[in-house]
């Protein structure tokens, strides 16, 4: 699960899969700007078939608010 | 004020709201900060402002020092690459050089080409004045200049004079019917026609800008616009997927009341959602259509139109005509698709490659081939239906694709073509690899996000006898154009 989290992350922001995830912020990579914020919302829901709301689109700022915010959702990402 | 009548007292209210502080300042007091600034700036005569601009108090205030001080304002993108910034004053050579102290490539830059920095008394900003002011004079009327195409490659302004921005804002204000009451927020960049003419026609009107330099993919903007009772919000088209994906309907803004879009052709579903959204709240949609040549807006679509004339962009704003001018000649008859051709007080002086330039007066006498192409319907609606030449609206930036393909091209063959709102990179399979690479570089190097390119492998470029790309060919090679998925929520 965690490696479909990372890919979903690699290919909404177009980095490679070994940038450091876990320590990765909105707007630290130039590709995190809000084209790609979108890019990563759209990408996350169809990878894990949730959809997100408003507050979570406006929370999910870093790779390890995503794992929380998919863990509401009933996905565990702990694996 | 430059963008306040002489005749008439300042208005007694806000101007502007700082979001970062909650900071309010009165046209008052905004008129006193204005004039000490303009002051500070200090130059024996008529001079170019660069003014690396952010939506934030300080820069807007400079703006509007400079402006008043009657001096011709360059604002840019506060974040330009250095090259880009050294282009710029090796260009156009400007007598002053603003920018956020946050920004310190700058400093390095116009500390290298021999400015001064000088104190204006606003310390979040760095002041740096030319010593040897240039001898090359520059045109009474000219008071803005606006790049065209981001900051990229080589720099091509508009020459904008102080009628055209006063005639532009006055009929925004009249047409939007915007009154003291009404509160906009810095939703665009202030370096950016659209983004400005929001700042100019609700100063005209003595109604209020909330400043803030949050993007609206955020929670801070939205808190910043229901806490502070915005009024309105201009966006264009992609900030409209992104009111999309965010759930816009289900936002509480009780303030709202008006939503503005121009900068590109907004896709009929999202026009019709969006209005069908502002109806239901008691507000409205109103659809623009604008070009930065003539200062900022052109058109307007009454929100009472739709959904009867989806699609188009409405009239001319007030002082404005509209004729189609066929290729072939004659008076275009309704629905026969032409040039755009708009004739109005807002139309610029000309453009300016280099600083030779801006001694020049009105070359177009009002008149502007737009080089967008569309019809009137019978009952005078503009409708646009493409571009005479070769360029595309990313993410809403106006990008010339013969450019951006030369910048491709470094190592393989490639083709660009437009895909709505993103590029189509077309290269045989062959060169892929390389393109992609490369594709990631030329994003960075024009700021805009690498999902604006799409590639597009086919077998062979098709060309012309002349050995240049035939671009009508490979737009019937057929296939489904790749196209990026701006997915709504619905």
């Amino acid at each position: 699960m965690i490696n479909r989290l990372k890919q979903a992350f690699a290919a909404a922001l177009r980095v490679p899969l070994s940038t450091d995830f876990e320590s990765l912020q909105a707007h630290a990579v130039p590709e995190w700007d809000s084209v790609g914020h979108m890019e990563l919302i759209s990408e996350i829901e169809g990878t894990f078939g949730v959809t997100l709301s408003t507050d979570d689109v406006f929370d999910l700022d870093s790779f390890s608010k995503a794992r929380q915010i998919l863990s509401r959702h009933g996905v565990d990402i702990s694996t | 004020m430059f963008l306040t009548t002489h005749d008439r007292a300042l208005p007694d209210g806000p101007a502007l709201v700082d979001a970062a502080t909650g900071r309010v300042w009165a046209y008052r007091e905004l008129d006193v900060s204005i004039a000490k600034l303009a002051a500070a700036l200090n130059l024996e005569r008529k001079g170019v402002v660069l003014l690396l601009a952010e939506n934030t108090v300080p820069s807007i205030r400079t703006y509007l020092a400079a402006l008043e001080s009657g001096h011709a304002v360059l604002p840019m993108e506060a974040d330009i690459d250095p090259a880009f910034l050294r282009r710029l004053i090796d260009g156009f050579v400007p007598e002053v050089v603003a920018f956020p102290v946050s920004f310190s490539r700058a400093a390095e830059v116009v500390g290298g080409a021999n400015y001064a920095p000088i104190d204006v008394g606003e310390p979040s900003l760095s002041v740096w004045r030319r010593p040897a002011p240039r001898s090359v004079p520059i045109h009474e009327d000219l008071s803005l200049l606006l790049a065209t195409s981001g900051s990229t490659g080589n720099p091509k302004l508009v020459r904008l004079s102080r009628r055209n921005i006063l005639s532009n804002a006055n009929s925004i204000r009249s047409s939007l019917d915007i009154g003291r009451d009404e509160r906009a927020i810095t939703s665009l960049p202030p370096f950016y026609s659209y983004g400005l003419s929001v700042l100019h026609s609700h100063l005209l009107a003595g109604a209020s800008v909330v400043v803030t330099t949050e993007s609206i993919a955020g929670r801070s903007f939205w808190d910043a616009f229901r806490s502070y009772g915005c009024t309105s919000c201009a966006a264009i088209p992609y900030m409209y997927d992104i009111f999309g994906r965010i759930g816009f309907e289900r936002l509480e803004l009780p303030t709202l009341r008006t939503l503005t879009q121009a900068g590109g052709k907004l896709a009929d579903p999202l026009i019709s959602r969006f209005h069908a959204i502002m109806k239901a709240r008691g507000g409205r949609l109103m659809v623009m259509y604008g070009q930065t040549e003539a200062t900022a807006r052109i058109a307007c679509l009454p929100s009472h139109l739709l959904p009867a004339k989806l699609g188009s962009v409405g009239f001319p704003l007030g002082g404005g005509r509209i004729a189609i001018q066929l290729d072939e000649g004659g008076v275009a008859s309704p629905r026969s698709v032409g040039e755009v051709v708009y004739s109005g007080p807002n139309v610029m002086l000309g453009y300016a490659i280099e600083r030779d330039d801006l001694a020049r007066g009105d070359e177009l006498g009002g008149v502007l081939h737009t080089g967008d192409l569309g019809y009137l319907d019978d009952d005078g609606c503009l409708f646009i239906v493409g571009r005479r030449k070769r360029f595309s609206k990313v993410f809403g930036l106006r990008v010339n694709l013969d450019d951006v393909e030369g910048r491709l091209q470094e190592q393989s063959h490639v083709a660009v073509v437009d895909g709505g709102d993103i590029m189509i990179v077309c290269c045989t399979a062959a060169a892929e690899a390389a393109v992609r690479h490369r594709v990631r570089e030329v994003a960075y190097q024009m700021r805009v996000h690498p999902s604006a390119f799409v590639l597009r492998i086919v077998a062979d470029l098709p060309l012309l006898p002349n050995g240049k790309i035939d671009y009508k060919a490979l737009g019937t090679l057929g296939g489904a154009w790749p196209v990026l998925p701006p997915r709504s929520n619905t």
